[in-house]
């Protein structure tokens, strides 16, 4: 899956290059605006007609509207087996964006062969409606993938690499994603951003989201959206910041490395959701309140990270519908990639568009991209 | 949030490929992720690969929406 080299891709890249420093980044995303359609429908034609809406994340895409239109008609929420359903086909969804990213782009950034074939397999698997019996088989494995396929120099050691020289070696001792991580973290580490990191997104339940909006938010937010009125990330990074791997990437400047690690640990986390779905003290993949009267909130943590959808229905039509994705928090006007994609040394314009375009990959943009890098030497 | 814009196929070409119609332009893809897809079908397309297929209804219901709000003259990212 390479990115699109066209103007037409929705999400447009920019940085410039001078004197061996990267000295600007700028994202222009002309993304058209999907919620519009759903205004003056029925909440039933809108939860019927949003999973053919988008085509990546349907299954998101329709719980979170179907979850926000029960919040807001005061419908109540889905029974115990449902529940366990939506839980492993939200999983299930997530682990076959991860996969795309993890056996097809990654890989091929570095020249090493894409998995086609691997991948077809597991996406037709996941693709099904996820039975208890079969997720749970599938679950393990997505498991044994992780640690035989894709990080296998991890798991011949008793315990976890406590020197950057340590996690390099183990991760270039086995597995793709090992090789992968191997040549990233050899490529450097980064200064930290001048402005400093974009804060992660903390974990918040829809109570959370919903008393912060307040409201169905406007199309400036939804474009734009912040919290604490900052731009901040959302998605595996985010997730897993305190997993010890990830912490200690990001601790020695190896941020793009540290998502990668934390998006094969989602994986493995969408494994054991797929075997045992709502565990306790596990926080579910989604849910839903009322934000007011006539209007609800819904939450969905995807691959990419926070998704969602609030809803105003009035007299039994939507008269108002936000929705705001993953890729609108991680592609910021003054978000991720463009405090990270400018502010660093580079040798040349090659390395820059190799790590950018590995940047990218790691924030995971959920639309087509172009990345254009300028050179602007002075005298 | 890419829109899921339906593309026909217009023909089947070797190696699990197809060119497939899309906004007016034809396009090749690969057919790896889907089985059984005919000439005439519908499929969903994501950077270059059919994702799904769908029901001759249901794409036509689901280009007349997007062509109703104007959308359908982005390619999105197929």
């Amino acid at each position: 899956m390479m990115p699109h080299t066209t103007t037409d891709s929705p999400l447009q890249l920019h940085a410039r290059l001078a004197n061996g420093h990267m000295v600007d980044a700028r994202v222009a995303s002309a993304r058209p605006h999907a919620a519009q359609l759903l205004i003056g429908r029925s909440p039933a034609e809108a939860v019927a007609m949003v999973p053919r809406l988008f085509a990546l994340c349907s299954h998101a895409q329709g719980t979170a509207a179907r979850l926000a239109c029960d919040a807001a008609l005061g419908a109540a929420a889905p029974d115990a087996v449902e529940a366990l359903a939506i839980e492993r086909q939200l999983a299930a969804e997530a682990a076959q964006e991860h996969l795309w990213r993890l056996l097809l782009d990654w890989p091929a950034l570095f020249g090493i062969e894409a998995r086609r074939n691997r991948y077809a397999e597991l996406h037709r698997r996941l693709s099904r409606p996820q039975e208890a019996d079969a997720a749970y088989t599938l679950g393990g494995d997505l498991l044994d993938l992780v640690a035989r396929e894709l990080l296998a120099g991890f798991f011949r050691h008793n315990r976890e690499p406590r020197t950057l020289a340590e996690f390099v070696d183990r991760a270039d001792s086995g597995g793709d994603l090992g090789s992968v991580l191997a040549r990233m973290i050899k490529l450097g580490a980064a200064e930290p951003p001048a402005t400093g990191p974009t804060p992660l997104l903390p974990l918040r339940d829809a109570r959370a989201w919903a008393k912060t909006l307040g409201d169905v938010p406007d199309l400036a937010f939804c474009r734009t959206p912040s919290f604490d009125g900052m731009a901040a990330e959302t998605g595996p990074l985010a997730r897993h910041q305190s997993s010890p791997l990830v912490a200690m990437l990001v601790q020695r400047g190896h941020r793009i490395s540290a998502r990668l690690m934390a998006k094969v640990i989602d994986l493995a986390d969408c494994g054991s959701r797929l075997r045992s779905p709502l565990a306790p003290e596990v926080p579910a993949l989604a849910d839903a309140c009322p934000i007011a009267p006539g209007c609800g909130l819904a939450r969905v943590e995807t691959a990419r990270g926070l998704l969602l959808h609030v809803v105003r229905i009035e007299a039994g039509t939507i008269s108002d519908y936000a929705i705001c994705a993953p890729t609108e928090w991680n592609f910021h006007p003054t978000g991720s990639f463009v405090r990270e994609g400018m502010g660093w040394t580079c040798a040349d314009a090659d390395t820059a568009r190799l790590r950018l375009h590995a940047l990218i990959l790691a924030l995971d943009p959920c639309v087509g991209w172009a990345l254009h890098v300028e050179e602007a030497d002075h005298a | 949030m890419c829109l899921a814009i339906p593309a026909r196929v217009a023909e089947l070409l070797p190696g699990d490929a197809a060119r497939v119609e899309l906004g007016g332009v034809l396009k090749e893809i690969s057919l790896a992720l889907v089985d059984e897809v005919a000439v005439g079908d519908y499929v969903i397309v994501h950077v270059g690969y059919a994702l799904s297929k769908l029901d001759q209804e249901e794409a036509e219901a689901t280009l007349a929406l997007f062509a109703q709000a104007g959308l359908t003259s982005s390619l999105e990212d197929a």
